[in-house]
């Protein structure tokens, strides 16, 4: 397996707050990579430092073999991000937004309105792409969201808790879309509270205070804490530190 | 997929595709908010016709308090001379201390009339000649002003400047001294200003505080590609609001143009830019929408009002504020309008305000730029 990301001592400050504390671990191609923990943990820190969105304060990270910080430029278009947060624009209408995002990544409004169809169809997503997206439910904008994130084809998808907010049938299919890009070569790295979508990582690390304190499969993090599900292993976990 | 290239005319066209990609966008943030319509149009057509109608630097009627201690027919002879305009509102009084007058704000202006008028005005004996007495309200300087500079130049005219000041004036450019020649000019730069300055001032502001910016700033595209995305709808928008404060003026205001059109068009460009870009420096400093707001009121404001020589004249301003001027897009445009506007002037006239101009706004558009922060964590 290659490694697709390959982070070294990473370490993030503001200030005199340390949000990510000196953590090391790498992503193969085409896992499914799970951040678990409380907020505040640095799991969004970290993803805004490996999508090139933060300023790092130490250590190295490679997407490739390439240094973001030396090649932010060349490899931002190789990355997908979807934020925590709802980024897109309420005043325009979901085509408005999908087309503008595929825009900033050179794609052509016949090509972007393809692949906006595609991935809707996937998740079954029924709303009128016309539709002026602030009077939409957090699930349909987490879909929309996650539409825009994947349109130019990614190598690698960030996705940050993409599933809050949605209802379970949308979850379980949008975990499906998921599966489907990493079983066509993409990597996934995502970050979650829900211990049972965790069951879907290839890995999970386990965060707390900047730190991992765990990292593996959910199998074995269950057996290297005697737990008979993730939620418990998780809280053994942070009861040994 | 997507079409990334390597070559310099790639990059261009990757450049001019974001570019044009943050515009579109833009124009309809512009098209679908309410506030930034109405900001954009219905704002400078009424500022200019609310400022045009209560900026007025012309007086008339202004009362004046007369004390006739000669009671003669040359007396009264004069006075009916003095005031045969319109500019003054002559009243007779008698008896009371010109000063109370004063302190009860009645008037700004006292004429006292000497009881040998009468006597001497046709015929001065032994050096003597007829005298008045002209009392003013300094507190008001610039009546005070007006009134001393019409009152002796009136008496002049009256007597065929046979017996008092032989005064002549010719003005030259606005020779009818209409204050609206003056301000309105002045107005487009104070209007046009504002909302440039306003308007572009809450764009970056808006998406730092929607999260927006940080799906921008994941794609890779540039600073220079925002901003310059962001400038494009905005200035196709203060050109409109330039047209409608335009002809206003004229239309209203009756306000003559007698320069060149294409390069008066042209100056409105590199001043829009320059005031956008200022406003867009004021978002990337303030990121959120009530700091940048608080911000660019006095900015677009004050320096309009105060520093252009919209209404106080920079030669008459200590050191200091002068070179402080230099340095404002607003003096520059000032000059360019009213120079365009009332003296018939062109490039060739005003080449040191149009670059000026153009070199504030390549270095505001440069700053933002550089100080627009890539990162997204505080």
């Amino acid at each position: 397996m290659t490694k697709v990301l390959d982070i070294q001592n990473l370490t993030v400050k503001f200030g005199e707050f340390i949000a990510v504390d000196n953590i090391t671990f790498s992503v193969e191609k085409g896992e499914i990579f799970g951040f678990l923990g409380a907020n505040g943990a640095g799991k969004t820190t970290t993803i805004r430092a490996l999508c090139g969105l933060v300023n790092i304060s130490g250590g190295k990270m490679f997407i490739d073999g390439k240094d973001v910080s030396k090649n932010t430029k060349e490899l931002k278009p190789r990355i997908g991000y979807m934020s925590q947060k709802f980024t897109l624009y309420p005043d325009l209408t979901i085509k408005e937004n999908i087309v503008f995002s595929g825009a900033l990544y050179m794609m052509s409004e016949k090509e972007t309105l393809k692949r906006m169809h595609e991935v809707f169809e996937y998740v079954n997503f029924k709303e009128n792409p016309d539709e002026i997206v602030k009077n939409m439910s957090g699930g349909s904008k987490q879909i929309i969201s996650l539409a825009a994130s994947i349109l130019h084809n990614p190598e690698i998808v960030f996705l940050d808790e993409p599933t809050a907010g949605i209802s379970p049938v949308s979850r379980k299919l949008f975990w499906e879309l998921i599966s489907k890009l990493s079983s066509d070569g993409k990597t996934i790295f995502v970050t979650t509270h829900y211990m049972d979508e965790a069951e879907y990582c290839g890995r999970i690390a386990l965060m707390q205070s900047g730190r991992i304190i765990a990292l593996d499969n959910p199998q074995n993090l269950k057996a290297a804490s005697n737990a008979s599900d993730l939620e418990q292993a998780f809280i053994n976990f942070l009861d040994k530190k | 997929m997507t079409a990334y290239g390597y070559g310099k005319k790639a990059k261009m066209k990757e450049t001019l595709k974001k570019i044009k990609a943050i515009a579109l966008k833009e124009y309809r943030h512009i098209m679908r908010d309410k506030f930034t319509l109405t900001a954009g149009f219905g704002l400078p057509l009424f500022l200019i016709i609310f400022f045009g109608f209560i900026i007025e630097l012309n007086y008339d009627k202004i009362p004046v308090f007369v004390k006739d201690n000669s009671r003669s027919a040359q007396s009264r002879a004069f006075v009916q001379k003095l005031f045969a305009g319109d500019l003054f509102k002559p009243s007779y009084v008698s008896g009371e201390d010109p000063i109370k007058y004063f302190e009860r704000n009645e008037t700004a202006v006292f004429i006292n009339i000497d009881k040998d008028f009468g006597k001497f005005i046709s015929y001065p004996q032994n050096g003597r000649r007829a005298q008045i007495q002209i009392l003013l309200d300094g507190s008001d300087n610039s009546k005070a002003g007006l009134v001393l500079s019409y009152i002796p130049s009136i008496i002049s005219n009256a007597y065929d400047g046979k017996q008092m000041y032989k005064i002549k004036t010719r003005f030259i450019y606005n020779g009818e001294l209409n204050s609206k020649y003056f301000i309105i000019p002045g107005l487009i730069v104070v209007i046009i200003g504002l909302i440039s300055i306003l308007l572009s001032s809450l764009t970056i502001a808006k998406e730092w505080e929607r999260g927006s910016m940080e799906l921008l700033l994941s794609t890779g595209i540039s600073p220079a590609e925002i901003i310059l995305g962001k400038i494009l709808p905005y200035m196709v928008m203060s050109l409109i609001a330039t047209v409608v404060v335009f002809t206003a003026a004229q239309i209203v205001f009756a306000v003559p143009f007698t320069g060149s059109f294409v390069f008066f068009f042209v100056s409105c460009c590199v001043f829009i830019t320059a005031c956008l870009g200022l406003g867009i420096f004021i978002s990337v400093i303030a990121k959120q929408q009530q700091l940048a707001m608080l911000i660019s009121m006095p900015v677009g404001l004050l320096p309009s009002m105060l520093l252009s020589g919209f209404i106080f004249p920079i030669e008459n301003m200590p050191l200091f504020f002068r070179i402080l001027t230099a340095v404002l897009p607003q003096r520059w445009f000032m000059e360019i309008c009213r120079g365009t506007f009332l003296r018939s002037a062109g490039f060739a006239d005003l080449t040191i305000p149009f670059f000026a101009l153009s070199g504030f706004c390549v270095f505001i558009v440069i700053l933002a730029s550089k100080k627009f922060k890539t990162d997204i964590e505080p």
